[in-house]
């Protein structure tokens, strides 16, 4: 049985760049060129930012709050026309338990943004750890709550998912794209390739379930292990 | 450190005390309850935030940074006794000499590694300990502190831990149990109490035979009172507890709670000077009704303006809320002069039709009786042709009392009719539709004990002051009647709460007493069986687990960092091996 086509062809074309800065408005106006914008990753060293982004280093949420003005600003206006950054996807912490929905929203409209990734994203802690998260709600089941409302309040989400079970349920929300992740790459290779094994498992399993493009997420420490996991991929997902 | 280890020498029963928090006011009130040293963490900061301990590991700031902020400002030269740094390791960018520098130049007395990679395990442990973040680091931080002369206070949970933090020789180790139970924020436990002190004694057994002048804590998990405390420390015979959510959140949490309660009743207290009020408080006293929440208020109200009414009433609910109370309750509010009459329709020997509308000559009916009340339990036991008739009474009377106000003559009041209905009966349609739709107008719905708990520590208190032994309830032993459903309503909170007062040799019953008599009151193998939230939980992390690992065992047992034979126990207990 062959795979079901990916509606959006165009999107097996391109890569979806994690960015720390807003870039310029790139592609054409029906279809911008898109980023996770993600300005701590300025923050913290390139070669340890998927650790480090789930540790108590660094602000996330703040970062990208200051980056689009701080949710300190008016934001009582609309927002201007030529505010609006339709390629941009703004990358938040969702199980931040300060988080407030409503001031989120306000500020991604001043900043013209209509979509969120759950990124970095709480999935990656594993182990008893999860469980013990998810015990004092600041786990994974907070964090697809928190997507699910961006969604009900008409924010597209591009939702990246660890495991299929995940996946599943970022589909339920109604996320727009789906990015598999495949953890955090360890210095062994053989744990590498066994993620990537898993990672290809997992877009297999998923590939005849997704009607909407379904990306790989390319850590920089991961090489070609991911190749075949790559080649199931719509598109791919990479630091800039 | 050698002022510490005197008071621990003085006698062993001097256990010392230490707060790990994150706010002026609790390092004060702290230090003024004799604990012996603080930690300040920035765990405790986001607890007196709203949030959970926990939150300390999420990226939400650099976690050295925000913690010195809030000590230096709030807790540091404020207090007379020592306060160690909880200096984060995580971040590649500060290294443990820069720290250990900047905690001597701040002033700081000591560093404890806080928050620590004991906290993770599984995969991303791994990668933390790969990346060179995880707990080596945090010893050498450790180490170096000691080097400089401050007091060390190395977190530990495992023995490859443990060994760490000998072999960096610090001066006091904290076996941590993992994030603490209890409060509104409690989160599932790895632990039970004396698997605490079972594990704890084996561990300081081994610190004491390769560092006999390292002084042993235990943190965490299930201890969340002082008896849990003693038990551990006593079996463990560990020199002393450090304390963080059980000194701020849970007290806090409920000392607040009861506070905004009793302000609360105060100024129920003070509208009583209202007429309104004072009518209100009469018939809480006639019905028997306690609490103070909106629904008890909302019933009162109902219940007053109904006495003042020859309206027909239902009272519905389940069993166990006093509806039957409400009910007669309604006789002297209304000030009738007649006889209040009860009708228990449940009883087989009882003749309902006969009792209510007479038989002939030889005997007069409840609703024949002038100015009187007839109240009629189990209602919905009513044959229907009986509800039926009732309607068309309750027709005759409207229709009566319409034709009585255009002659402007009065003639005597009749009986008023007040029925006594579980909800569950309502909800099926016990009462034929003409009867129901006749007693809307006068229905007083008593909501159950679980959508009201507002009212549990009123009810509670309410019951010791009938008990009259002058004895209190802690706050963990609130904490436990808050959390409970309730499902026998006032008669079960009535049960536990003569049940904890018996077993209780103290003037305060502890959550002990309370945990005991709930367990007693509830069906025999619902307490702590996997019908409980947390074991469902535990069941569900275990499948997840499972498929992560495609159900390998041995893959399984490895990626949860237990043994294979503790993974089969529990796949066992929770039916996952058929």
């Amino acid at each position: 049985m062959s795979n079901p086509p990916v509606p959006d062809q165009h999107a097996r074309q391109t890569e979806l760049l994690i960015a720390a800065q807003p870039r310029a408005q790139a592609g054409t106006a029906e279809s911008p060129e898109r980023q996770i914008l993600a300005p701590w990753m300025d923050l913290l060293p390139a070669n340890q930012r998927d650790l480090l982004s789930l540790l108590p280093v660094a602000d996330v949420n703040g970062a990208l709050f200051a980056a689009l003005g701080g949710l300190e600003q008016d934001v009582t206006a609309p927002a201007l026309p030529d505010a609006a950054r339709p390629g941009t996807i703004a990358g938040l912490l969702c199980v931040d338990p300060f988080l407030r929905v409503h001031d989120v929203l306000r500020l991604l409209g001043a900043a013209g943004i209509s979509a969120i990734a759950n990124f970095p994203t709480i999935q990656v802690v594993d182990g008893a750890t999860a469980r013990v998260f998810d015990s004092a709600d600041l786990g994974v089941k907070r964090e697809f709550r928190i997507l699910a409302q961006f969604a009900r309040a008409g924010v597209a989400i591009t939702g990246f998912a660890t495991t299929d079970d995940a996946a599943e349920r970022l589909l339920e929300i109604g996320v727009s794209d789906l990015v598999f992740h495949p953890g955090l790459a360890s210095s062994d290779w053989r744990a590498r390739a066994v993620a990537a094994r898993q990672a290809e498992d997992c877009l297999r399993t998923l590939r005849p379930r997704c009607q909407i493009p379904l990306r790989l997420f390319c850590p920089d420490a991961f090489g070609t292990e991911l190749d075949a996991a790559r080649a199931l991929a719509d598109g791919l997902v990479r630091y800039a | 450190m050698q002022e510490l280890v005197q008071k621990r020498a003085q006698g062993s029963a001097t256990l010392l005390v230490g707060g790990a928090i994150g706010v002026g006011m609790t390092a004060e009130a702290a230090v003024r309850g004799g604990a012996d040293f603080l930690l300040a963490l920035n765990a405790g900061r986001f607890r007196v935030m709203g949030a959970a301990s926990l939150a300390a590991l999420l990226p939400l700031n650099n976690s050295n940074r925000f913690t010195d902020s809030f000590a230096r400002r709030e807790i540091l030269d404020r207090v007379s006794v020592p306060v160690l740094f909880g200096a984060s390791c995580f971040d590649p960018m500060t290294d443990p000499e820069q720290l250990v520098r900047q905690a001597r130049a701040v002033g700081y007395h000591g560093v404890t590694n806080f928050p620590s990679s004991i906290h993770f395990d599984g995969q991303f442990r791994k990668r933390l300990e790969e990346a060179g973040l995880g707990f080596a680091r945090e010893a050498r931080m450790l180490a170096l502190a000691r080097e400089a002369g401050l007091m060390t206070f190395g977190y530990a949970k495992t023995r490859s831990e443990i060994a760490h933090l000998i072999e960096a020789r610090v001066d006091m180790i904290c076996l941590n149990f993992g994030w603490n139970a209890g409060g509104v924020q409690a989160v599932a436990q790895s632990f039970t109490i004396a698997e605490a002190a079972d594990r704890a004694r084996r561990i300081f057994s081994i610190v004491r035979s390769g560092a006999p002048d390292t002084l042993c804590f235990v943190e965490g998990g299930p201890i969340i009172n002082p008896d849990d405390m003693f038990r551990v420390c006593d079996e463990a015979r560990a020199d002393g507890y450090v304390g963080g959510s059980t000194l701020d959140r849970m007290p806090l949490e409920m000392s607040v709670t009861e506070r905004t309660s009793a302000f609360k009743a105060f100024g129920v207290l003070k509208q009583a000077n209202t007429k309104q009020s004072r009518e209100l408080a009469r018939a809480a006293r006639i019905a028997g009704i306690v609490g103070q929440s909106e629904f008890v208020l909302a019933i009162l109200e109902q219940v007053t303006r109904l006495a003042a009414t020859d309206i027909a009433a239902l009272i519905s609910g389940e069993p166990g809320l006093g509806r039957g109370a409400v009910a007669r309750a309604l006789h002297p509010l209304s000030g009738r002069t007649g006889p209040l009459l009860t009708l228990r329709a449940a009883n087989p020997e009882a003749s309902p039709e006969a009792t209510l509308f007479g038989d002939g000559p030889r005997k007069q009916g409840f609703l024949s009786r002038p100015d009187s009340t007839a109240v009629i339990e189990n209602a919905e036991m009513l044959s229907p042709d009986l509800q039926a008739r009732l309607a068309d009474w309750l027709e005759q009377e409207a229709q009566r009392g319409a034709d009585t106000s255009k002659t402007a003559t009065a003639p005597p009041t009749r009986a008023r009719l007040v029925l006594v209905c579980t909800a569950a009966a309502l909800e099926r349609g016990a009462l034929v539709p003409a009867l129901s739709r006749r007693l809307q107008a006068g229905r007083i719905d008593v909501p159950p004990l679980r959508e009201r708990p507002e009212d549990v520590p009123a009810l509670a208190r309410h019951r010791l002051e009938v008990l009259g032994r002058g004895k209190q309830i802690s706050a963990d032993g609130y904490r436990l009647l808050l959390a409970h459903d309730w499902p026998g309503n006032t008669p079960e909170l009535r049960s536990v709460i003569d049940r904890a007062a018996l077993n209780s040799e103290q003037d305060t019953i502890g959550s002990a007493q309370i945990s005991d008599a709930i367990g007693h009151a509830t069906k025999p193998g619902m307490a702590g069986s996997e019908a409980t939230p947390q074991a469902v939980g535990e069941r569900d992390w275990l499948v997840d687990a499972l498929r992560r690992n495609r159900f390998r065992r041995g893959d399984t047992a490895a990626y949860l960092g237990i043994s294979r034979k503790t993974l089969y126990n529990k796949m066992r207990r929770f039916g996952l091996l058929e």
